[in-house]
């Protein structure tokens, strides 16, 4: 299925830290709706991972996750991320393949990560835009990719 | 049970960057009791290191920092460390921290490749090495006994 107009609305009101609006669209989303919305979080992950590491080495991956934590722990404990599953999910963002991780600490990692870098990387309303409309063209390519 | 000269030269090389030395000397450790006591004072040496770099309040924030640190000089040490252990490891010393996740193995490959960065900022002199060896050894023999 390709990806919704509702999953792009629900992942614009992430990225643009609104968060009242958030809760309400992913729950209208479904169980169904909500893998997809999954998949575009993760393209636009993908996205933004490749804007702030053009280049990197595995010190900068450590390092940037470290980074991400220490910002989280100041929210206190709960906000905590997985550092080993964090620095996969760059890794994958990035290209690169690795080991399967446990999906919730997965899905924890993402979020942080997202929510970090679109902090640093996406600045207007309309760095968002730009994003989402790149995210869901690549994301519906994928889709079409793995259904071939 | 105490800790030996012997035992004490053995760490002392290793914390100086004398790795032939270390492993010569590491090697000739070779009775249950002189292992036990070996262990103790690397523990103890760790736990005085992790005091002298944190104190009793280092966040939790200044942990993750330190592994990360140490864990981006290489591939191989990024590989070896599990950050969430270390910190854990470290935080243990002054706080309640729960290390029970933690196994003896694990408990110990960590020591030996925390230890050094832990120092390695302090720039240790030969007498400043002394000092501090001294009182690890201090504090591993009163656990020994």
């Amino acid at each position: 299925m390709p990806v919704s107009d509702a999953q792009v609305l629900a992942l614009r009101a992430f990225l643009s830290h609104a968060t009242d609006e958030m809760a309400p669209l992913a729950y209208q989303l479904g169980d169904t709706g909500i893998t997809g919305y999954l998949r575009l979080a993760d393209t636009a992950l993908s996205l933004l991972a490749r804007r702030r590491f053009p280049r990197y080495s595995n010190a900068d991956l450590v390092r940037y996750v470290a980074s991400v934590r220490r910002e989280r722990l100041s929210e206190g404990d709960a906000y905590d991320i997985n550092p080993v599953v964090g620095e996969d999910v760059m890794r994958f963002s990035l290209g690169v393949p690795v080991l399967p991780q446990p999906p919730q600490d997965r899905l924890q990692a993402v979020i942080a990560l997202l929510d970090a870098l679109s902090v640093s990387e996406l600045h207007t309303a309309a760095d968002i835009d730009e994003l989402l409309a790149e995210a869901r063209v690549l994301g519906d390519q994928w889709l079409a990719g793995e259904q071939r | 049970m105490a800790v030996s000269d012997a035992q004490v030269a053995t760490l002392r090389a290793q914390l100086a960057g004398r790795l032939d030395e270390h492993l010569r000397l590491l090697g000739q450790i070779d009775s249950a009791s002189d292992r036990k006591a070996y262990s103790a004072l690397v523990v103890a040496s760790f736990c005085e290191a992790v005091e002298r770099r944190f104190g009793r309040d280092g966040s939790a924030a200044d942990v993750v920092d330190f592994v990360a640190d140490v864990r981006a000089t290489s591939n191989d040490a990024a590989r070896k460390i599990n950050p969430r252990a270390a910190e854990r490891l470290i935080r243990g010393v002054y706080t309640d921290e729960d290390v029970s996740e933690v196994s003896p193995d694990q408990k110990r490959e960590l020591y030996v490749l925390l230890l050094p960065a832990l120092i390695g900022d302090e720039q240790f002199d030969e007498a400043a090495l002394d000092e501090f060896l001294k009182n690890s050894r201090r504090l591993a023999d009163q656990w020994l006994n």
